[in-house]
């Protein structure tokens, strides 16, 4: 098999959501000679990109989507530790911390978003739910001066308020110019990002793909 | 001088008999701080305790003016009667689901044999009773539950969205389960003097699963739930977020008198959408009801009627914050529509 029919595979394997058979060519890629980040930029990302434009032309609906993502996730798992390896290559498009605020435990957005980040080559924090703003500063500070982007999701118009917090603590620790801000979830609205000083939000999570690649620009 | 009772006024506009004016009604859930202030019963005890689940749901009536009684509050209940671990609300924030309780079929029979006076599900059954002896001739007594694709993800977590997709079996027979459940439960709110029926049903969303998928794990469990609330003469009222336009026809083929839809849908579109269900809605809970002044709140409310909506209500469950002014600028509105 040549190595675009390779990377063809892993694509086809995502979209199809075959997650044994994701991980399978993975390991034949990997065998073949191919690095982590050709798999994952030439043949994985690909085959997300064409699972976010069908999940956003309504031709396929969450079972899929997180199916594929889970197909992902299974190459994934494979790649990290190659992904290591492999020097000057692990910093990719920026360092994305994704997480759900505090009080919300709601995670599929976040690990959609998540799954799409690190299709697009963000290197991911994933932070998990319900988690406090003085960790979220903390992480912040702790990567200052990388191309840093910070990913919060809230389903529950109660736990969205905390995004408020958020930026307002990044500001008062001096750390709000070293992290661009995006917020999702259900009740975020653009009059929202602006009220509270935040860089942006998206329609859905291959949306979120597009918007967190123009701030990293 | 009024015609009918709010009861009567409710009933008959749901079930697409003539009225007087627009019932002012909120289907999704009404509890706020500041009703709480007033009547001295606060979330989270309102929650679990009858009495002041009671107390909260008729200062929704007697504090704002809604011209219903509705319990609960949340959509935790039934998940937790099941076992699965729940993240304890605050004053301000709801309750939510974090632990799940079935993975297989046999996780399935296990929950089996239940007895409906336990757990919080009792504890609506008692505030029910407690509002229909008090207000039963008059207001709606409006019963609210989960609906059984939502209650089926609570219990089985997030896979629920990957079963229904590999797994049909154990999806078809979580689904069998849930809306077992339900239909018991609605009958026994009904018992205790529920006489409006609310399937919150959020993740059955036609924007998440779309036809194929709503179609099959969710039309005939709706349609089991609708039918035996008709026995019993309860209209039914069921509320899905999201954008639902393209499914309204779908949703309303369970014979279902009234779909509610959130700020997501265009009332227009959704009105030509459906042949004679009642369509509820759709003020933007965040946007709209919690963070503007009375005077926009009108303003949106009169578009809204205008657009076609059949009974103006939020969109969504009401955020605690939301001032009471806002809420009756809304009723408002409501109250002084003609059809």
């Amino acid at each position: 098999m040549s190595n675009q029919e390779m990377l063809d595979t892993l694509r086809d394997t995502v979209v199809t959501q075959n997650i044994n058979g994701c991980a399978e060519a993975t390991q034949a890629a990997l065998d073949a000679g191919l690095s982590a980040v050709e798999i994952i930029n030439d043949g994985l990302s690909p085959g997300m990109k064409i699972v976010g434009d069908k999940f956003e032309a309504a031709e396929i609906y969450l079972p899929q989507i997180m199916m594929s993502a889970k197909a992902m996730n299974a190459a994934m798992e494979l790649l990290l530790p190659v992904l290591e390896e492999e020097k000057g290559n692990t910093d990719g498009v920026g360092l994305a911390i994704t997480y759900v605020q505090e009080g919300d435990i709601h995670d599929i957005g976040h690990r959609l978003v998540t799954t799409m980040l690190e299709a697009n080559g963000f290197k991911i924090v994933d932070m998990g739910v319900d988690v406090p703003n003085e960790k979220v500063a903390e992480e912040v500070s702790k990567n200052k001066g990388k191309k840093l982007l910070l990913v919060g999701s809230a389903l529950m118009t109660t736990s969205m308020l905390g995004q408020k917090d958020t930026v307002a603590m990044l500001a008062e620790e001096g750390l709000r110019d070293s992290v661009k801000i995006m917020f999702g979830g259900a009740p975020v609205s653009d009059a929202w990002i602006t009220e509270i000083g935040a860089d942006a939000t998206a329609e859905n999570a291959a949306d979120a793909a597009r918007v967190a690649l123009s701030l990293m620009q | 001088m009024s015609e009918y009772t709010p009861k009567e006024r409710l009933s008959r506009a749901l079930t697409g008999q003539s009225v007087d004016r627009m019932p002012a009604v909120c289907v999704t859930q009404t509890g706020t701080v500041e009703q709480m202030e007033a009547c001295g019963a606060f979330w989270p005890e309102a929650n679990s305790d009858a009495e002041k689940m009671a107390t909260l749901a008729e200062a929704g009536h007697t504090v704002v003016g809604f011209e219903a009684v509705r319990v609960p509050f949340d959509i935790t209940a039934e998940a937790e009667f099941f076992g699965c671990e729940i993240k304890a609300g605050t004053k301000e924030q709801q309750p939510s689901v974090v632990g799940h309780v079935v993975k297989t079929l046999e996780d399935i029979e296990k929950l089996k044999g239940y007895n409906l006076d336990h757990g919080r599900i009792g504890v609506v059954c008692d505030a029910i009773k407690i509002l229909a002896d008090k207000y039963g001739e008059e207001l709606p007594i409006m019963g609210s539950m989960i609906g059984p694709f939502s209650l089926a993800q609570h219990i089985n977590g997030d896979e629920w969205f990957m079963a229904i997709f590999t797994d049909e079996a154990f999806g078809l027979a979580l689904m069998e389960f849930t809306t077992d459940f339900c239909v018991a439960y609605a009958q026994k709110m009904v018992e205790n003097g529920a006489d409006t029926m609310v399937i919150i049903d959020p993740t059955a969303s036609y924007q998440l699963i779309g036809a194929e998928f709503y179609e099959k794990f969710v039309v005939p469990f709706h349609k089991k739930i609708i039918d035996a609330m008709h026995e019993v003469n309860v209209p039914v009222v069921l509320h899905i977020c999201g954008d639902t336009t393209q499914g309204l026809a779908l949703m309303e083929s369970t014979g279902v008198d009234a779909i509610s839809v959130d700020q997501n849908v265009d009332a227009a579109a959704a009105v030509a959408n459906v042949e004679k269900a009642v369509i509820v809605g759709n003020l933007d809970p965040v946007n709209m009801l919690w963070n503007q002044t009375p005077e926009t709140i009108r303003e949106q409310s009169q578009k809204v009627i205008d657009a076609g909506i059949d009974l103006l209500a939020p969109g969504c469950g009401t955020v605690s914050k939301t001032p009471t002014v806002n809420l009756q600028a809304m009723i408002e509105v409501a109250k002084s529509h003609k059809y």
